[in-house]
């Protein structure tokens, strides 16, 4: 039998990131991803781990990044402020293709905003925060379980791809605490980033294998290769060539996107017959699910979408579901993000409606009834 | 079944901690999910904070609160937060120093922190008197497994003095028959 | 005859053809010389070294040599250096930074790095200006110097990026020039060498960008106005307070034993070693 245990979100963050052999931490205090640091700074030194406090969110991911090229699997974890100074090296991690996760604890915003209350209003800045055109990985926990799990697979996508995943986590799921029964390591696959099979003298750092992924030596192995944020050229030389820049680019974007099918990951309740789907992520989620459960009870024909990855966005399985229904509501803890994803891929099939909320309070159950019995009429 | 236990105060009053030893207590069950949650002001010391359990015997989708079955009020401003979160039935117990007004039908006025100033000359085991009330009156609080709950967070001299102040609460609402006040009454006295 | 080949031919990347971005008369090349000579009287071998940069025209410095070389964020190059040391502490790191890098931007780094004493060796060449971005004054710009971005003179006094080094913690302090371009090496060593966090500043021309500006035309003679203001610690003895005003002075200025971030940490994961658990 299992072992549950009692667990707090952060600390469920901290039990993926272990589990998925992070041997490197550094972050900057802040509310409220705070005792994501309070526990790496306790568990790591007890496994030859590294746990550095840093100077500010720039340097905590600098430091990570330059951990992940030593070889070592590395994590940061902050919320909205800091995360804004973490953008230039997200950006960096993606063009350079440096492996690396990102906790972020959404908290209220705009700015300081209220730092001990939800919101989900960092999800275009997980999307586009960092300059450039960029791709990028973002997951949604919607419990201490999922906390866990999807900080495991952050780390395997981010092995797999080379490229930076984002948790985005928010203050009601962080902070709460549920008995959750944890997989032992032998349940648990992990993904380890491509080691190049051929010796140095002959390596090409950027060339694509195929997969669109070029295999990643790390510092000291005697590959001697140049990592820059510069555009470069498959031997990692900086280029403004556009026949170099131009499929360079593409590739980062394609090595994903060539996999999208396999990352539709979302999961469906009460959807086989239902025409009003609810689209949701995080907290919010849940309390879609207490909403749809309580619909049915009133014959009600409601389902309901929880999207566990944001971006790349899954429309095939939105698409999917749009089909199927005549209307889709997105609630959510902002004044419409992952509503305007949902929009842009709607093309009209459906009718969708929003329900917002900025007051950094959670969205209740019943406010997304209330809201299902309008469109009802 | 879905229950529901609320504990507003102030920073200081151990008020997530209550929240989070009775949370771990609940966990331990084979049969039972529990889901807590906090609500807290920046200063670490006064301001509010708030705990919440949700117990169900099935997974729990919405991990927040729908209407608290049990309230523990440990100030005013606590109590005036949340007693129109409250079920028809549930019963409010506060702590009858720090709370003065409350209109509702079910209450339990004890005076916690008088009694952890008198009878342990200690203001601050208030709350495990107050816990030993909630595991008394709650009926999927095992009170051997709070009581573990409690010494998994403390240590020597404090654990015992914590775990006399939670017996102390559990033999107070043993030894107590209580005769509810009725809304009509309530309203009179204010 | 054949003519013999000089060492730092070992060093240079053969798949990266020069020549470099620098401009004619930069002294970042001098500088990669020393540098190149230092490494090669040391004991690192080539895949030990980590060489770490920021941005600006001496971050360019990482794309032409044959290590593990990263080129980084501006101002941020500290930060990632901290991060491979910490990670793996076999290798050795070296930090190549400007002084609008590592002052400007990247001060914070800069005075946490020294703190920290973590072992990185940091070089921190200093033209005194913004050359890549086209001449802006940076915290190095003398007083009263007309640069693109303080056309009625700068207002701003300049740091003393050594003295900002050894207040913040660093273990070893020095500073060179580029025209002493055998001290500048021997400095290099020395930094190499020493335990925790080492900085060398090397004083450095932008004949382009900063020589105009004051009035010395060519690298020439901003290179013999480094000879003429440069002060060695036994020349500075016979020199008055007065006389030492403007000079520039060149020499190790700080050398110390304290304890490093490494010891610090190995002490740490010594204490722990009882309670590790197995991963």
């Amino acid at each position: 039998m299992k072992k549950t245990e009692l667990l707090q979100g952060n600390e469920a963050c901290v039990k993926g990131a272990l589990a998925a052999d992070c041997r490197f931490f550094a972050a900057y205090p802040i509310t409220p991803s705070s005792e994501i640091a309070h526990r790496m700074a306790y568990e790591l030194p007890r496994r030859c781990g590294i746990f550095i406090q840093a100077e500010d969110e720039i340097a905590s991911l600098g430091a990570v990044i330059g951990a992940s090229l030593a070889g070592a699997k590395s994590m940061t974890a902050t919320s909205g402020p800091g995360f804004s100074l973490m953008q230039e090296h997200i950006s960096f991690a993606s063009i350079a293709e440096v492996p690396c996760v990102i906790v972020n604890v959404m908290r209220g915003g705009p700015s300081t905003g209220v730092p001990t209350h939800p919101s989900q209003g960092d999800v275009m800045q997980a999307r586009w925060g960092a300059h450039g055109d960029h791709p990028i990985i973002v997951l949604a926990p919607s419990s201490v379980a999922e906390c866990f799990s999807l900080t495991v697979e952050a780390f395997n996508l981010s092995e797999k791809y080379r490229t930076p995943v984002i948790v985005l986590s928010d203050e009601f799921i962080a902070h709460l605490r549920e008995k959750v029964s944890l997989p032992s390591s032998d349940e648990i696959e992990l993904v380890e980033r491509p080691k190049p099979a051929e010796p140095p003298e002959v390596f090409v750092p950027y060339r694509d294998p195929g997969t669109g992924v070029p295999p990643m030596p790390s510092f000291g192995e005697g590959y001697r290769y140049h990592v820059t944020g510069l555009c470069h050229d498959e031997r990692g030389y900086p280029t403004t060539r556009a026949d170099e820049v131009e499929p360079f680019i593409r590739r980062l974007f394609h090595k994903i996107s060539r996999d999208l099918d396999k990352l539709q990951w979302g999961e469906t309740y009460y959807t086989e017959d239902s025409t009003l789907n609810i689209i949701a992520f995080g907290s919010v989620a849940r309390a879609g699910l207490t909403a749809v459960k309580t619909a049915r009870a009133k014959g009600m024909k409601v389902g309901l979408l929880k999207l566990l990855i944001l971006f790349p966005f899954m429309r095939r399985k939105v698409t999917q579901l749009m089909e199927s229904s005549t209307t889709i509501l997105v609630p959510e803890m902002n004044m419409g993000q992952i509503s305007r994803e949902v929009k842009r891929v709607n093309q009209g099939r459906c009718h969708v409606e929003t329900l917002n909320r900025v007051a950094h309070e959670p969205i209740m159950p019943q406010e997304i009834m209330h809201k299902i019995e309008e469109i009802y009429g | 079944m879905r229950y529901e236990i609320g504990i507003a105060g102030s920073g200081g009053q151990g008020v997530i901690l209550m929240g989070v030893i009775l949370a771990k207590a609940i966990a331990t069950s084979q049969e039972l999910f529990v889901a807590q949650t906090q609500r807290f002001d920046p200063a670490v010391r006064g301001g509010k904070a708030e705990s919440s359990l949700v117990i169900s015997d099935e997974e729990i989708d919405y991990q927040g609160i729908l209407g608290f079955d049990l309230l523990l009020a440990l100030s005013q401003e606590g109590c005036g937060r949340n007693i129109e979160k409250l079920k028809k039935e549930a019963l409010l117990v506060m702590d009858s120093e720090l709370v003065k007004e409350a209109i509702w039908g079910k209450i339990l006025k004890i005076p916690f922190t008088k009694i952890a100033r008198e009878s342990f000359n200690d203001e601050r085991v208030a709350n495990m008197i107050a816990l030993g009330v909630l595991t008394e009156l709650c009926e999927y609080t095992p009170s051997s497994a709070v009581k573990a709950s409690i010494s998994s967070e403390f240590k020597g001299e404090t654990l015992n003095l914590n775990l006399s102040a939670f017996q102390k609460g559990i033999e107070m609402a043993k030894g107590q028959k209580f005769n509810f006040e009725t809304a009509e009454e309530e309203e009179g006295e204010i | 005859m054949a003519r013999k080949k000089h060492v730092i031919y070992k060093y240079l990347r053969t798949t990266k053809r020069f020549p470099s971005i620098w401009c004619p008369g930069c002294g970042v090349g001098i500088f990669l010389g020393a540098l190149l000579r230092a490494i090669d009287k040391s004991n690192y071998s080539k895949d030990q070294i980590v060489l770490v940069s920021g941005i600006g025209c001496a971050g360019r410095l990482t794309t032409y040599v044959d290590f593990n070389t990263l080129h980084t964020t501006h101002g941020r190059a500290l930060t990632f250096a901290t991060g491979i040391k910490l990670a793996k502490p076999e290798l050795k790191v070296i930090v190549i930074m400007g002084d609008g890098d590592a002052v400007a931007i990247g001060g914070n780094h800069f005075i946490h790095a020294a703190r920290r004493n973590i072992e990185i060796t940091s070089i921190v060449i200093n033209n005194g200006i913004y050359g890549m971005t086209g001449g802006q004054l940076s915290p190095a710009t003398p007083l009263d110097v007309e640069t693109i971005s303080s056309p009625y003179g700068n207002l701003e006094p300049s740091f003393d990026i050594c003295r900002l080094a050894e207040a913040a913690g660093s273990s070893f302090v020095a500073r060179s020039t580029v025209y002493h371009a055998g001290h500048m090496e021997r400095l290099i060593g020395k930094a190499l060498q020493k335990k925790g966090f080492t900085m060398v500043e090397i004083i450095s021309q932008c004949p382009v960008h900063y020589g105009r500006q004051v009035g010395l035309n060519s690298a020439v003679e901003m290179m013999k106005w480094q000879r003429d203001n440069a002060v060695t610690d036994d020349k500075a003895k016979g020199l008055s307070e007065e006389e030492l005003q403007g000079k520039i002075r060149i020499g190790v200025l700080v050398d110390r034993e304290i304890p490093t971030y490494q010891e610090r940490l190995e002490n740490l994961k010594e204490s722990l070693k009882e309670k590790a658990v197995a991963l």
